[in-house]
């Protein structure tokens, strides 16, 4: 498949919901071929459903975070690359989101744990679960070009887990030693 | 690219991890450096069994699959810990990029596969002294 930006893949999202441009997506560039052959002119393009489902989780997790980091100030060296990436990726994914759809940062409460090991522990399931939201898009994406950049953000938050995994066990053994 | 193109491209690039990574654990030593040579012998293990995979996958689109080139050159000397470790990591990098050009040119099993693939790449590079990306595999996007 050809590289393409991420301005061509966010535009590609936001063409395909103009009505009468359905069908406006990735495919033309060598990506994946539609699961549906159809362009509907009325229905908006499925990928955009799934970039506005990653975004809300997205946000979530970013905002989870953000709530630790400032809970947990030492945790700010560790913690802060991750937050960097969550944003691009909100960054990325709310151009792709039609005004009005974008989620609201507060619709959701974070309780973050006063002990720091079962806060990166909390993390680590929150970064589960969108890797899980993120993977199931990037195979159900209709673009070929939205679906390898929905799968690298997969792979960023398993990273994440993977760190954050790490760091809890060293810690304990750390303290256990 | 077609789905069978990406494919064999993942494939070639997994015979030079193969290589490569059996010239990495060559060279450890599994005494000193017993936390790397475990690192190493899993990456090689974990390769070999995806080129293999590749390989049915190819020949499930009734394509032959390519082969393996005579030998690979190596990223650096690979002769201490360090440029062990990051021979490792190229490896692994680039593995990363394969496979999400394969996720954005399949669908269905092959582009799960992929996915799951991407990710494994993009966590081991972490055991090489890698750092968290916002894009793995797709550094262009960032």
């Amino acid at each position: 498949m050809s590289r393409v930006s991420r301005r061509v893949v966010v535009r590609g999202l936001a063409v395909a919901v103009t009505p009468g441009l359905a069908g406006c997506t990735l495919e033309g560039d060598g990506a994946a071929p539609a699961q549906d052959g159809s362009s509907d002119p009325v229905s908006p393009d499925p990928d955009v459903a799934l970039a506005i489902t990653v975004l809300s989780e997205e946000t979530a997790a970013l905002a989870a975070l953000q709530a630790t980091r400032s809970l947990h100030r030492e945790l700010g060296r560790e913690l802060s690359p991750m937050i960097a990436s969550h944003r691009a990726h909100v960054s990325l994914l709310s151009r792709a989101a039609p005004e009005g759809s974008l989620p609201r940062a507060s619709s959701r409460r974070f309780a973050v744990p006063d002990n720091e090991r079962a806060a990166r522990l909390t993390l680590v399931v929150v970064e589960q679960d969108l890797g899980s939201v993120q993977k199931r898009a990037a195979a159900a994406a209709k673009s070929g070009a939205f679906a390898r950049l929905l799968a690298s953000m997969t792979a960023s938050s398993a990273q994440h887990a993977a760190l954050l995994t790490a760091e809890a066990g060293d810690r304990d053994a750390g303290g256990a030693a | 690219m077609r789905p069978v193109q990406a494919l064999q491209v993942a494939l070639a690039g997994e015979h030079a991890a193969v290589y490569v990574y059996g010239v990495l654990g060559g060279r450890v030593s599994t005494s000193a450096d017993a936390a790397l040579s475990r690192r190493l012998i899993l990456g090689y293990t974990r390769h070999r069994s995806r080129r293999d995979e590749l390989i049915s996958r190819v020949r499930s689109a009734d394509a032959v699959p390519v082969e393996a080139e005579v030998s690979y050159e190596v990223a650096n000397p690979a002769l201490t810990s360090s440029q062990l470790e990051r021979a490792a990591l190229q490896i692994e990098l680039r593995c990363s990029a394969l496979y999400a050009d394969v996720v954005g040119s399949t669908s269905g099993a092959d582009r799960r596969w992929a996915i799951d693939a991407l990710t494994d790449c993009a966590v081991r590079q972490l055991g090489f002294g890698g750092s968290a990306a916002p894009f793995p595999g797709a550094a262009e996007l960032a």
